[in-house]
């Protein structure tokens, strides 16, 4: 952990400036969402933890059903507003919630 | 009788262990048969008293009490906590935040969390995943010609009246949506209908065929029924009496209004038609009595104007009064309409304002009377009739028939265009048989020909492309839908007709073309022979006689060859 990796805030502060991002929400282990963009009140970031937590147990428990060797990276959720985009591990789970619809080219 | 047997034992052997020892029978009473009681035995009979050995088995029903299930959800407001946070208290959760985000494992997986999730989110901005490629082009529609073409029965409709058959004489749909049909019965042939029947006519919902929705009772059955296009809620029935009634279906039953006998026609109405009008009450009828009678339904006690169908004085074929058997109304043409009569001839006229009216054009071509006139609805310079044995397209300014069915077998009954393909119409034949004919395809034959009931069809009505109805003379009325083919239709929506419109235009100049071209030289070979008459003085005008110069003539031609 030297000091040339960044930091958790400086890559949720790079996240943040991408196109289309509307906000994030970091849960721990236990479901309690410890760190979220500032727009998002506290019912809503409950919300994400609390359900996006089920959901990301199910999947990986799909995966692994699956084959035992594989394991889950990502989930996207595309819906008819925005997209959901959650990494996780045993430790801690990242949820961004990014505007896809007005695409332009880059 | 008693029967006793005494034994004696001892009192001190009483409460002895009992020995038994076996010996031998010993017949201690013997009862002989009593011939006195048999004589006086009667077995009785009957028998009163069941014998049965089964096991005895009761019957016991519990209705018990419904218990409701239901699912419910819980929405948690505030997030699981350990025991140790209070969750009312914010300090206390942000102590404890900030140390859950400060734990090391939780920095170091958030860190490859994070750079993971950073790459997706670039991802997402550098392409949309999810993009349609392919929505903006048209989506590949089959050619539906190429599947066979079909009509199937999709709901056939009994006539409620029970011991005598009704014909359904004329069907016309709700014009707003085809949801409902009003179905006119009556018995067209002279002095058949049976004593007490029923006048009734009724209204059909399209989704219940077992029950009409609605019943219309004129005193007399009525012949004919039409919707008015602007007011869906009347309707104007022609009776077998010559009277017109008025119906409106929100007042029930019984006609609003009924015109007059004295001035209503005084042969059955066969057919009647909403005009263009202002205030859209005015209708026209006409019958076999020779008349077309425009029709106010506000003052129905008199009509507007009667007219009487008269072939005018030039017309080679037929002189006199012709009765009306069918109507032809275009909207689009309001002061103009046709009227196929009982002779075979087709009139055109028009109803010029303090004119009156006047006969513009007769049509022949046919040898009974016309069932049916109907204009093409996409060509109207071309129209449809249909009697006799066959059926025959005419040109509006051709008095010939430019295209001819051949003859069929059974009787024509009516036929109609169809109003989603122009190349396509409909025929009835009274072997219960419908014939549906594509001119795109094929001019000779029907396309396809329809088994729909025994007895003859007698009407036949088109709503949209896709839907047509037809009544037969058992009083069933049945609903057809068509396939796509057929229909010109595609999941509902029209397919662009253009192209067949202007083939089948084509096809009718085309033929249009030979019949004047056949007209022209019928015209000059009757001129030609009416000069060479006029010339001999002779009053027979023959065509096949030759000029006494001309045979000279020949004669020394011949002879100067040989």
């Amino acid at each position: 952990m030297a000091g040339t990796e960044p930091s958790i805030d400086e890559i949720i502060k790079r996240i943040q400036t991408y196109h289309g991002v509307e906000g994030y929400v970091i849960v721990n282990s236990e479901g309690i969402p410890i760190k979220s963009s500032s727009n998002f009140e506290n019912d809503l970031r409950t919300k994400y933890s609390a359900l996006i937590t089920q959901l990301i147990v199910l999947a990986k428990s799909v995966v692994r059903e699956m084959n035992k060797d594989d394991d889950l990276t990502v989930l996207r959720m595309r819906t008819k507003l925005h997209e959901i985009l959650v990494t996780a591990d045993k430790e801690i789970m990242f949820i961004v919630i990014q505007n896809t619809n007005s695409e332009q080219q880059v | 009788m008693q029967i006793n047997h005494e034994y004696k034992k001892k009192w001190r052997e009483f409460g002895r262990h009992c020995d038994f020892e076996t010996t031998d029978c010993e017949a201690i009473i013997d009862f002989k048969p009593n011939a006195e009681y048999q004589s006086k035995y009667i077995q009785r009979n009957p028998i009163h008293v069941g014998v049965q050995f089964v096991p005895e088995l009761s019957e016991h029903f519990v209705d018990m009490k419904t218990i409701e299930l239901k699912d419910s959800g819980m929405t948690h407001l505030e997030g699981g906590w350990p025991k140790e946070v209070d969750s009312t208290q914010a300090e206390s959760k942000n102590r404890y935040l900030k140390k859950a985000s400060n734990e090391e494992k939780v920095v170091k997986s958030s860190k490859t969390i994070g750079e993971l999730l950073e790459h997706y989110v670039k991802q997402n901005i550098a392409v949309d995943v999810y993009e349609n490629y392919f929505s903006t082009t048209a989506s590949v529609t089959e050619d539906y010609r190429n599947e066979a073409p079909s009509a199937k029965t999709i709901a056939v409709f009994k006539d409620p009246a029970v011991g005598y058959k009704r014909t359904a004489t004329h069907i016309s749909w709700l014009p707003t949506d085809g949801k409902k049909l009003a179905v006119a019965y009556s018995v067209l042939q002279f002095q058949q209908m049976p004593e007490g029947m029923s006048t009734d006519s009724y209204i059909w919902d399209v989704s219940n065929p077992n029950e009409p929705e609605q019943k219309l009772s004129p005193t007399s059955p009525l012949c004919c029924i039409e919707y008015n296009v602007k007011e869906t809620n009347t309707l104007i029935g022609g009776c077998y009496n010559g009277v017109v009634a008025l119906f409106d279906v929100r007042k029930g039953s019984s006609p609003a209004e009924t015109s007059s006998i004295k001035v209503s026609h005084r042969d059955p109405i066969y057919d009647i038609k909403w005009i263009q009008s202002k205030s859209s009450t005015v209708c026209l009828s006409t019958s076999t009595d020779g008349q077309c009678i425009i029709w106010d339904t506000r003052q129905l006690n008199e009509p507007v104007e009667a007219y009487q169908l008269i072939a005018p004085d030039n017309s080679p074929n037929f002189k006199g009064l012709m009765g009306g058997e069918s109507l032809c109304y275009d909207i689009t043409n309001p002061t103009k309409f046709m009227v196929g009569t009982e002779q075979g001839l087709i009139v055109s006229c028009a109803r010029r304002k303090n004119k009156g009216m006047q006969v513009e054009k007769m049509y022949h071509g046919h040898h009974g009377p016309i069932y049916s006139v109907h204009k093409n609805p996409f060509l109207p310079k071309f129209f449809l009739t249909v009697g006799d044995w066959s059926a025959k397209i005419y040109m509006e300014e051709l008095s010939q028939p430019i295209v001819s069915t051949r003859y069929h077998d059974s009787y024509l009954t009516n036929g109609c265009w169809s109003t989603s393909r122009p190349g396509v119409f409909f025929t009835t034949k009274k072997d219960g048989t419908m014939d549906v004919w594509d001119f795109l395809f094929k001019q000779s034959r029907p396309l396809l020909t329809l088994n729909i009931s025994n007895s003859a069809l007698q009407t036949i009505s088109m709503y949209n492309g896709r839907h047509l109805a037809v009544g037969g003379v058992d009083g069933t009325t049945s609903m057809i839908e068509l396939s796509d083919g057929l229909s010109g239709m595609q999941n509902n929506e029209r397919l662009p007709i253009t192209e067949e419109k202007n083939a089948i235009q084509a096809m009718f100049d085309r033929e249009t073309k030979r019949e004047k071209i056949l007209e022209e030289n019928k015209r000059e070979a009757l001129i030609a022979a009416k000069k060479r008459a006029d010339s001999k003085n002779s009053k027979k005008a023959d065509l096949f006689t030759i000029d006494e110069s001309d045979l000279k003539e020949l004669t020394e031609y011949f002879e100067g060859c040989l």
